[in-house]
């Protein structure tokens, strides 16, 4: 393939050339346009203009997109309302052609065992690896793919790259974004970084390695918000007025179980959260660390069935969901997936305010210009009337920071919340965190597969 | 099987219950109070029983779930469905004893033998709900004096009405009290709880009756729902093959239409769905509709007048007697229709093209949801029910067609809604016959091959005000406004 003077959006490129089976990794920060470099390479760029312009052919495409797009197909196809028994989605195995004929590639991806699974019985995880061994059973001869290793743990990344591995060596083109240092795997045979819109530094891995790598460290990140310039605009809390007197219990779990389909995910698991007890829970993919926040949201049934205090309150004592929601803010891949409603930027910031996917009530001015700050802060006070869902993968996860922040809740609950962006914004989110947690302001819940992201104000860790 | 309740009442009450529906004020309900620490059991625990369920559980009411012995012992999937969840399931005589509030949510075919099962267990002075009231207004169930009878019936599926809820919004419902039934006057706090205990009230919820549910109900699904779409499927693809279109595309460009051209109907009523297509189109669609409108509204009137004597239900509960021989038949058939029998094309086909090259089904889904409103309003039906029993449900239907063409479509539908289903087709096929023959491919599969956009503008602002003026319009604006993401009051 081979592009010279190109230009679409956000993006130039001068010169690009890759040979057949050659293996690169592209390195760029999310608004360096290595998202429209993305969509040039997947053929999805209607309107470029260029000298000479030679795509990928036979091309398999893996992106957060498609992912989301996938996620909503199969929701419209949920027949739960028909059969009267709740739809697992499809079977696994029918999204390859003719997976008999792969049995060792699936198993290279270690996915033997999940392929009579429906789409929404998957991990994160497997749903990813999936999706590419749909596209490798195709017989496709290059594959581009975004950020693979996002929401993978340390496991999990081991295997998703023996799986490109075993890619490259079949003689597949491959092409993968990374936002962050540590994603540069080493199957890799060419880097090639962006910034500001530009190709710099493209080229054989160990010619470039150093300089793409000085890319990550140096760029600005869009996330700019300190605690202090919160106090110095006013009372930092959001609609809600709460007492945050240290010591008080948050969240209080006495062997604790919960488990799916009656298979248990864990049990025996005591979990006690005090005001400015800050949390770390980490585990490998599939240990139920999503489960066990999902139960302390409410968004998981078990919650009902365990000895499980949230905010003082026995769990169904008669309490409403919406008024333990109300002092929680809330990151998780589930809400991510779930915010396919219409609306704008805006609107979403503002929804932080009522715990909803979408807005339903009426907000005064006060609640707009906080959320216009917010805006402010991540960089994106331009498309405050921008569809939401139109914002890149990784700007739509800033704007669900944001709105997770805006009410500054009792108990931040933070899953993957920084899947998706580059390193400087990853780096600026837990800076933040670690002001917040400094000030008191809310206590911390957060899960993560990142080593860097075990920030020292962690008072506790739960290993799963 | 009891008299049929609406013919048994003087006029002055059938035209009280038929014209009873007022859009509530979200200000007139205070949560979900009035079921505070009450027990609730809900009778069966398929996708409505299970996702209401959850969300009164999520309101913070005490819920559970009870199921015929077999099912709990052969443990079928309504118990799953429940244990899974966490609720706690058992036979009738071990819970409804204890229950303040029974929830029956079994299909309506099964009405008349649940209730007879349910109600002497119940205990002196509790409340037994409906989502539908067939079994009350048209098998005449008679229920225990001392019971309190109401309806909340969610005008959506059970997982939509799960995914608004937890989405923080709720879907819009309708509400109802027996009058034979209600002899403490606590019906109506306890209905409006369990409506806010689903999130309906958020959505906007009619207080109406149990007869205007049931004769609305019945006269939006055998017309627009399922018998416009049905006709319409079987006419617009054997005009397609007969006109050489080629059959994949014509089964395709039929089984996702619908669902592509309601999306726009839903979103912004008819005129939205009118605005998609060229102007020339438009007035083709639009001159087609009034065709049709002028061509069926016998057969809307006759669905409509039978539904009101109790002639349908009472004919319809024959068959059910007779071991659904007609209903079985008819279903036979159309898994024989070339419909049915058709394969898609994997051609992609854009979005915008169904609209313009099915200008013949948007004029036939104008026209059937226009006839269906305007014959339930002239009945005595109000507006605001009769716009969510015709336009509001069409994407439902479309929605299953596209996933599952006619057959399937009729056998998930209730067997009520079916068997009126086929009543309709069988006639509007017939009486369409001359029209049809005027009927080509610019109407259906090609669209217009002029590329000359221009139209005469004193016929254009005609159309266009005849299709923004119609009551189902203008009520539907409001109604949408309620149901979509937000209304700024500022």
């Amino acid at each position: 393939m081979k592009i010279i003077n190109a230009n679409a959006h956000d993006l130039f490129v001068d010169r690009f050339e890759a040979g057949p089976g050659e293996a690169w990794c592209l390195v760029g920060t999310n608004r360096s346009g290595i998202d429209t470099f993305f969509k040039l390479l997947s053929g999805e760029l209607p309107d470029v203009t260029a000298e000479y312009l030679e795509l990928p052919e036979n091309t398999g495409v893996v992106s957060f997109k498609r992912q989301q797009a996938l996620f909503e197909e199969e929701l419209r196809k949920d027949d739960t309302d028909y059969l009267d028994r709740i739809d697992p989605g499809t079977r696994a195995a029918s999204f390859l052609n003719n997976p008999d004929d792969h049995g060792d590639l699936i198993k290279a991806f270690a996915m033997a065992d999940s392929m009579d699974k429906g789409y929404r019985q998957l991990s994160t995880g497997q749903s990813r690896k999936l999706m590419l061994l749909a596209q490798i059973t195709r017989g496709i001869e290059s594959l581009v793919v975004q950020a693979p290793y996002e929401g993978l743990d340390r496991a999990s990344c081991d295997e998703l790259d023996k799986a490109l591995a075993v890619c490259h060596q079949w003689g597949i083109q491959l092409f993968i974004t990374v936002h962050n240092q540590g994603d540069i795997p080493n199957w890799c045979t060419h880097v090639g970084g962006i910034a500001q819109g530009r190709i710099a530094h493209a080229g054989p891995r160990t010619e470039n390695l150093d300089q793409i790598e000085a890319i990550l460290r140096t760029d600005a990140p869009d996330f700019k918000a300190s605690v202090k310039e919160l106090v110095q605009t006013g009372n930092p809390s959001g609609r809600v007025g709460t007492s945050r007197e240290p010591g008080a219990e948050l969240v209080r779990l006495q062997k604790g179980s919960a488990g799916y389909g009656g298979k248990p995910v864990f049990s025996g698991l005591d979990l006690s959260i005090r005001t400015h007890d800050h949390t770390l829970v980490t585990g490998p993919n599939g240990c139920g660390k999503s489960t066990l926040l999902q139960m302390i949201i409410g968004d998981h049934p078990a919650c009902y069935q365990n000895d499980l205090r949230i905010f003082g309150i026995q769990r169904g004592t008669g309490e409403s969901i919406w008024e333990l929601k109300q002092h929680m803010g809330i990151v998780s891949p589930e809400l991510h997936r779930s915010y396919h409603v219409p609306g704008t930027t805006l609107h979403c910031i503002i929804s932080g305010l009522f715990d909803s996917i979408g807005l339903y009530q009426p907000y005064t001015p006060e609640d707009e210009k906080k959320a216009m700050e917010w805006l402010e802060r991540t960089g994106l006070a331009h498309e405050a009337h921008t569809p939401f869902r139109r914002l890149s993968y990784a700007d739509q996860r800033l704007v669900l920071i944001a709105r997770a922040l805006i009410k500054i809740p009792k108990l931040l609950i933070l899953d993957e919340a920084t899947q998706g962006l580059d390193e400087p914004n990853r780096q600026a989110v837990l800076d933040f965190l670690e002001q917040v947690a400094g000030e008191g302001l809310s206590t911390i819940l957060y899960v993560s597969h990142r080593g860097d992201e075990f920030r020292s104000f962690f008072t506790s860790h739960i290993r799963m | 099987m009891g008299e049929n309740y609406f013919n048994g009442l003087p006029l002055r009450l059938q035209l009280e219950e038929l014209s009873q529906c007022r859009f509530m004020d979200a200000s007139e309900f205070n949560g979900v109070e009035a079921l505070k620490g009450k027990k609730i059991v809900i009778v069966g625990c398929g996708a409505q029983g299970l996702h209401q369920g959850l969300n009164l559980r999520d309101s913070g009411l005490d819920v559970s779930y009870t199921l015929r012995e077999a099912a709990i012992s052969e443990k079928r999937q309504s118990w799953k469905n429940a244990t899974e969840n966490g609720f706690s399931v058992g036979t009738y005589e071990t819970m409804l004893p204890g229950a303040d509030l029974v929830i029956n949510l079994t299909p309506d075919k099964q009405h008349t033998n649940v209730i007879e099962a349910v109600m002497p267990l119940m205990k002196k002075d509790a409340c037994l709900s409906y989502s539908h009231g067939f079994n009350i207004v048209e098998e005449g169930m008679q229920i225990r004096e001392d019971l309190t009878v109401i309806m909340v019936a969610p005008k959506s599926p059970g997982t939509e009405v799960r995914e608004e809820y937890k989405r923080g919004f709720g879907v819009p419902t309708l509400i109802a009290v027996h009058r034979e039934n209600d002899p403490r006057g606590e019906g109506f706090e306890l209905a409006k709880a369990y409506a806010a205990g689903t999130g309906g009230h958020r959505a906007g919820v009619l207080d109406s009756s149990f007869v205007a549910e049931v004769k609305s109900d019945l006269m939006g699904e055998q017309t627009i729902l399922c018998g416009v779409l049905q006709m319409g499927s079987i006419l617009c693809y054997d005009k397609m093959i007969e006109q050489g279109v080629e059959a994949g595309y014509a089964s395709k460009l039929i089984q996702y239409g619908w669902e592509t051209i309601t999306e726009a109907l839903k979103h912004g009523g008819i005129t939205n769905m009118m605005d998609r297509l060229s102007n020339p189109a438009k007035i083709k669609a639009f001159d087609l509709s009034e065709q049709l409108k002028e061509i069926l509204a016998p057969l809307f009137n006759k669905h409509m007048d039978d539904i009101i004597s109790g002639h349908f239900s009472k004919t319809m509960m024959e068959d059910w007697a007779n071991d659904d021989v007609n209903l079985l038949k008819w279903r036979a058939e159309t898994a024989e229709t070339a419909f049915e029998k058709s394969t898609c094309t994997d051609a992609e086909i854009p979005e915008q093209e169904f609209f313009d090259k099915g200008i013949l089904m948007i004029a036939m889904v104008k026209a059937g949801v226009e006839l269906a409103y305007d014959t339930m309003v002239a009945s005595g039906i109000i507006e605001e029910s009769a716009y969510y029993e015709s336009l509001h449900e069409v994407p439902l239907i479309a929605n299953l067609i596209a996933r599952k063409r006619l057959y399937e479509m009729n056998v998930v539908i209730s067997d009520t809604a079916e068997y009126g289903c086929y009543l309709f087709a069988h006639q509007a096929v017939p009486m369409l016959e001359e029209f049809m023959k005027t009927i080509d491919t610019e109407a259906i599969g090609k669209g217009l091959e002029t590329t000359d956009n221009s139209v005469d503008n004193v016929r254009l602002i005609q159309v266009n005000e005849a299709i923004r003026s119609t009551s189902v319009e203008e009520v539907g604006r409001i109604l949408r406004s309620y149901m979509s993401a937000m209304k700024p009051i500022m």
